[in-house]
């Protein structure tokens, strides 16, 4: 009993270690406090990267695979529409090498309310596969649904988008058509009191053209 | 003892709650880190990518330019281009600082290639490509194969050389004062029956740009279906649209560029006919080739329809009415039209002028008034109320020049237009035209009114009867029985005998012809004379009596006129045969020369000339400016 006795800590041991592990733990939190705010920001600033390129990315391929004479530009600047070109085995006529294009129309908008870019998509609303056709504004405006079940997200976080083209007046497009995007994520916290926020801007020229 | 093994046993596994939290979470940071890391990688490689499959389809589109790759056989819009048959393949890395292994752009025509394989059908013959695709005739179905660091981007895309694309291309400024209408169609019957399956492109290379107005009453807005392409501003007033967009402040395209005198066409060359008035008041049905050297106005009246013709004016050429139909016309001077046509499903004409070119008239609709062709001058052109159906090309070298007017027009480009070949046809027989016709100048023929009692032949005023006409060439045996019997019945009735009156002035061909219509009337009065020297004779010989003695001097008399009137009548074959020689002169002359309607082609002389004029505008390119992408795929993966 008394060996048992002499062999425990005694008080001096017992506060001289728990003086050590609480310096230990502080010094611990107080490198893993500011790492978890540098977390939160590099997180917030790649998030946002992420989310405007792989945005930029949709807009530049749907764009690039689209004639110009059926892109729409809502007036508000913050949707655009195109028709599609049809998948498949031969998306190209076999006499004239026009696109076969899709009665369906593809369409980026962005909704401020929830700074949210969605796509979705006009279904039918083109005529046969030679013409290509055009989304009327009322069209366009009607197919910004983001209740819609056809709707999808593609970026959030977005406090900016514009659509916009050469001169600015997208009446009449004249290439290439610029979209102007700023994700910004709040990083605010205990550390900081911060947003983070990246700003890409891409002018895509579609390809195809009738001649 | 189990007291002291609890509590160490505390202390480590609150060490370890502690490291196991730090270190799940410092995995979790990592794990978010490198997926957004990856996911950045993988989109700025797959742009890397992209632009390794663009260096593959930008090398292709040098090659297929390239003037020792073009054979010119194939069809005719899209000459056959050698390379790309013999399964040629493109490998090669454009980015800087990386191998050949991360990132590599292939294209290749070999079929048995590990790649997706591209497929040239200049040839006509290749028409099934990669993964059944069926490749338009004299085009390329090209597919390029961009790779960055396991990011695939792959570009299809079906080239061709398509035909002049634009419905108004010029060297000046556009201005048009109200709203303007740019279509396409691929056919002009297709445009007939309503069809516009083609855009309809404006290119402008001034840097005064485009300037397109608003209709003020708001009643018309302008509708471009193809794009508007110039090196100065472009200020379209709305409502308008473009489908094809605007492409402002852009870099110069080269203009078609004819060189007008090619066509000159002398009036010495053979088959041509030389327009000898400057006036012809009568719509015109021309059928072969003309030239106008006076060197002043050539102006027609009314309507010109061109019947495979070709017109050459050095100088001015003004056309009051509407110029339809299939042929060249070029002047070296100013062209006006005054009106255009309905249109027709098959009118094809080329229209050349040195100066300018005003087209149209005040106060009509576009929507009945026509021009089908193509337009070029080397001045300015003014248009206005009507519709241009094919290619409206300005190309001044004088910078104050090359402008288009325009005022309530319409273009409808037409590809047909843009690489046409017209066909003119003549007769190596064809010498003038006067505005009268054939009949000017030339004598008569058939009976002339021998047995109505004409006094005078060829008095055009007075009896105006028996000039061959376009209505009579058929007549050809009518005229020459007639002529036989009518004359010779005259001069057989020795009542007397028509003059003839020869007009002043002629020309050679036709003086011959007067001459030789002369020596008819010379027979068949001579042959007259000797009747009526028998029947006046006979007459004072039957006035006497018998006791008078001078009846049998008088008598005596008869039989040398007798003989004298059989010698003349001997002459009847001599006559007939000049008569039909006379015919065969006339007829000569007259298929010779045109009618008063311009016409030519009258039967008598066929049209053994034909020549084929083509109007090639894709010809004055570079071969890199011929070239277009009417096809362009991007995929975000490997085919």
């Amino acid at each position: 009993m008394t060996w048992t006795s002499r062999s425990g800590f005694t008080l001096s041991e017992v506060v001289v270690s728990f003086t050590v592990l609480l310096i230990a733990t502080t010094m611990m939190i107080a490198l893993f406090i500011p790492s978890m705010s540098l977390f939160r920001r590099q997180s917030g600033k790649s998030d946002s990267y992420r989310d405007c390129l792989l945005l930029m990315e949709k807009f530049q391929m749907s764009i690039l695979n689209s004639q110009i004479e059926t892109v729409t530009v809502a007036t508000d600047a913050q949707a655009i529409s195109w028709q599609e070109v049809k998948d498949g085995v031969q998306p190209f006529s076999g006499t004239t090498g026009d696109p076969q294009m899709s009665p369906d129309f593809g369409v980026i908008f962005y909704d401020s309310s929830q700074q949210r870019v969605y796509y979705t998509r006009a279904e039918g609303a083109g005529a046969g596969p030679n013409e290509p056709a055009i989304l009327s504004q009322s069209a366009l405006n009607s197919s910004r649904n983001i209740s819609s079940k056809a709707s999808k997200v593609l970026a959030r976080n977005i406090v900016q988008f514009v659509i916009t083209d050469k001169d600015g007046d997208t009446a009449i497009i004249e290439a290439p058509l610029k979209l102007s995007i700023t994700c910004e994520i709040d990083t605010s916290g205990t550390e900081t009191n911060d947003t983070e926020s990246y700003q890409l801007v891409s002018s895509v020229t579609p390809r195809s053209r009738r001649w | 003892m189990v007291k002291l093994k609890f509590r160490t046993g505390v202390s480590l596994m609150s060490t370890l709650l502690l490291v196991t939290i730090v270190v799940s979470v410092a995995a979790a940071m990592a794990g978010m880190f490198t997926l957004n890391i990856s996911l950045t990688n993988r989109v700025s490689n797959g742009s890397v990518a992209l632009s390794e499959a663009e260096a593959g389809l930008a090398e292709v589109l040098y090659q297929i330019s390239h003037e020792d790759n073009i054979e010119g056989t194939g069809n005719e819009e899209n000459p056959l281009v050698n390379w790309g048959l013999n399964g040629e393949t493109i490998r090669a890395t454009i980015t800087p600082g990386m191998n050949p292994d991360e990132a590599y752009h292939v294209v290749t025509f070999d079929p048995g290639h590990g790649f997706p394989y591209s497929t040239n059908n200049t040839n006509l013959t290749n028409d099934t490509g990669y993964q059944g695709r069926v490749v338009p005739d004299g085009m390329f179905h090209v597919i390029s194969t961009g790779y960055c660091k396991g990011q695939y981007r792959t570009i299809e895309c079906v080239i061709e050389k398509p035909p002049f694309p634009f419905g108004l291309a010029t060297s000046g400024k556009i201005d048009s004062a109200d709203p303007i209408r740019v279509l396409g169609t691929s056919s002009q019957s297709g445009y007939h029956a309503g069809e516009t399956d083609r855009p309809g492109h404006i290119l402008c290379n001034s840097p005064e740009g485009v300037t397109i107005r608003a209709d003020e009453h708001g009643l018309t807005s302008t509708e471009i279906s193809g794009f508007v392409k110039s090196v100065g501003p472009v200020n379209i007033e709305q409502p308008a649209v473009v489908r094809g967009g605007v492409q402002s402040l852009a870099e110069a395209t080269t203009l078609t560029d004819i060189d007008i005198q090619q066509f000159r066409l002398g009036s010495e060359e053979q088959g041509v006919i030389s327009l000898l008035d400057d006036d012809y008041h009568k719509d015109q049905e021309l059928d072969v080739m003309y030239s106008y050297v006076r060197g002043g106005t050539l102006r027609y009246h009314g309507d010109v329809e061109l019947q495979q013709a070709m017109i050459w004016v050095e100088g001015n050429l003004v056309i009051d009415g509407a110029l339809t139909g299939e042929g060249l016309v070029i002047a070296t001077g100013n062209v006006d039209i005054n009106d255009g046509a309905n249109l027709n499903g098959t009118d094809k004409m080329a229209l050349l002028a040195g100066g300018d070119i005003d087209i149209g008239r005040d106060g009509g609709n576009p929507e009945a008034n026509y021009f089908s062709g193509l337009v070029y001058t080397e001045g300015n052109l003014t248009a206005k109320n009507i519709t241009i159906v094919g290619n409206a090309v300005v190309n001044s070298q004088n910078p104050d020049k090359g402008h288009a007017i325009l005022e309530n027009v319409t273009f409808v480009s037409n590809e047909e237009t843009g690489d046409m070949t017209t066909v003119i046809t003549t007769s190596k027989e064809a010498k003038g035209g006067y505005d009268g016709g054939d009949g000017v100048g030339a004598p008569p023929v058939g009976d002339m009114g021998f047995l109505s009692g004409a006094e005078i032949i060829g008095d055009f005023e007075q009896n105006d009867l028996g000039y061959v006409d376009s209505s009579r060439i058929h007549e050809r045996d009518e005229h020459i029985a007639a002529m036989k019997r009518d004359i010779w019945a005259r001069a057989e009735a020795g009542a007397g005998f028509p003059s003839l009156e020869i007009p002043p002035g002629l020309n050679p061909d036709a003086a011959n012809l007067w001459n030789q219509l002369a020596e008819i009337l010379e027979i068949a009065e001579a042959y007259h004379d000797a009747v009526k020297a028998l029947q006046d004779q006979q007459e004072l010989v039957d006035s006497l009596s018998n006791t008078d003695p001078r009846k049998p001097i008088e008598e005596a008399k008869l039989a040398p006129l007798t003989k004298a009137m059989n010698d003349a009548q001997s002459t009847q074959q001599d006559f007939e045969s000049t008569i039909e020689g006379y015919i065969d002169s006339v007829y000569d002359y007259v298929g010779a020369y045109t009618d008063d309607k311009g016409s030519f082609n009258d039967g008598i002389h066929e049209l053994d000339i034909t020549k084929e004029i083509r109007f090639n505008l894709n010809e004055y390119l570079p071969q890199s400016d011929r070239i277009k992408m009417s096809f362009w795929k991007v995929y975000p993966r490997r085919m």
